[in-house]
């Protein structure tokens, strides 16, 4: 019963937050894709071309009205690092143009994780209690058993 | 090359085991990680992992292993024998084909096609032209031609060598003639070719100095409108701006111009007629480099 209370009273607080329905990430504007400076890095000052064989390739991109700076060599392609650093970017711009602090997408996800943990603490928690009741139930029939069989013996 | 010290040898093997055969060719821990997770992605089975980490320690080409390397939006299949194409062609092919016309129809030809990653990303990102590679080696045509069709992106390969008989080539003309011909002087080969490329890729495709710029004059450009081809350094633009500035019928018909990498290294030499071509190409590369006659 505890623990039909506990549950029915988490289901109302918790939750608030879906996964499916988090504020959407920063994107880049048209208007602020004019005010980057892009440039493509890849180590050395040598001839390059078909002398050199170089796997990576570094995308750093700049923000002059805010003079953020970010770059990417995540992945193999330039184009994927591109788009990485773009996305890398905004969320950074996004933060800046917020004063600094984490942006409503960060607070959300935050709390997603939170309620998440707290449903996982939770249900172990209603596990126990209700191992702990078929454990103490079991016991009392025991002992019912027991008295039972001695009322037997002496009458 | 300066030489890997012990320590960081140490620190990498702590890190993880296959690390320390990854700095050879990667230099820091932060790039052989980077490197690692690349193979690691690519390939579950960790015994061929480490084997690859074995050859890779030897300079074999990371691209040879994974077997693609990524051009522009496409996923070229790279195999020995064939040239691994380069960020610097990557970065001009993607540039050429943002200015080339959505909505004309128009013939590309590449020569000296290799993996055939120029064509293709041309006709990728332009559906409507038609493109044609040519190739000496048996290996590249076939490969070009697996390209082709892995990425469903059609493109006509024949196998000829363009010194030889460039004649016999069809069509006879067309709109655009790319190329990435072996331009490595064999003076400069072994000091400045670095050790991968050197053992693992094909002589075939990088040995050269003006031959194929000299053929580009000679041959390619009566049946052309215009032209892209890369080089290794300055001497081969100018070369290519004697050549056409010293012929009084080219010189008057003909603007030429190079390009750098963002490297900062001479890259492209390029060329189109001024008159009498069906595309109007002042226009189309008129930002794409700088005019120099």
């Amino acid at each position: 019963m505890k623990a039909l209370l506990r549950r029915s009273f988490h289901v109302v607080t918790a939750r608030s937050i879906k996964k499916s329905k988090l504020p959407p990430r920063p994107k880049l504007s048209t208007q602020m894709e004019s005010e980057l400076e892009e440039k493509f890095l890849h180590g050395g000052r040598g001839p390059g071309g078909q002398k050199i064989n170089k796997c990576n390739s570094k995308v750093q991109l700049k923000h002059l009205p805010s003079g953020i700076v970010v770059e990417c060599q995540e992945t193999r392609s330039r184009d994927q690092n591109r788009k990485l650093a773009r996305e890398k970017l905004a969320l950074r711009i996004a933060q800046w143009q917020g004063g600094g602090g984490p942006i409503a997408r960060e607070v959300a996800l935050h709390e997603w994780e939170r309620q998440g943990k707290r449903s996982k603490e939770r249900k172990s928690k209603d596990k126990h209690v209700k191992h702990q009741e078929v454990r103490k139930s079991a016991e009392l029939q025991k002992l019912q058993d027991e008295e039972d069989i001695l009322r037997n013996l002496f009458t | 090359m300066a030489r890997i010290k012990p320590s960081v040898l140490k620190k990498a093997w702590q890190v993880n085991r296959l690390l320390p055969l990854l700095l050879p060719v990667c230099r820091t821990i932060e790039v052989a990680q980077q490197e690692l997770r690349w193979i690691q992605e690519e390939i579950s089975d960790k015994k061929r992992v480490r084997q690859c980490c074995l050859l890779r320690s030897r300079h074999y080409p990371l691209q040879y292993l994974l077997g693609t390397q990524p051009f522009g939006p496409l996923d070229v299949i790279c195999q020995p024998g064939v040239l691994i194409p380069r960020w610097e062609t990557e970065e001009w092919a993607v540039s050429l084909a943002g200015k080339l016309p959505r909505d004309r129809t128009f013939d590309v030809m590449d020569l000296c096609t290799g993996t055939g990653c120029i064509p293709l990303l041309l006709k990728y990102m332009r559906p409507k032209c038609s493109a044609f590679a040519i190739d000496c080696s048996p290996l590249a045509y076939k490969l070009a031609a697996r390209n082709s069709d892995m990425l469903r992106v059609p493109l006509k390969v024949t196998q000829k060598d363009i010194l030889k008989c460039s004649s016999e080539v069809v069509p006879r003309t067309v709109d655009l003639i790319t190329c990435n011909p072996p331009y490595i002087p064999r003076s400069t080969f072994t000091r400045e070719t670095t050790r991968s490329v050197k053992l693992f890729e094909p002589k075939l495709a990088l040995l050269g100095n003006t031959e194929f710029y000299a053929n580009l004059v000679d041959c390619w450009m009566s049946r052309t409108d215009a032209f892209v081809y890369e080089v290794g350094d300055l001497s081969q633009c100018q070369y290519v701006l004697e050549r056409v500035t010293s012929d009084t019928k080219l010189s008057k018909n003909w603007r030429i111009g190079f390009k750098h990498d963002s490297n900062d290294q001479p890259r492209i030499v390029y060329g189109f007629r001024t008159s009498g071509s069906r595309l109007n190409w002042a226009s189309i590369l008129e930002e794409f480099g700088d005019m120099k006659h």
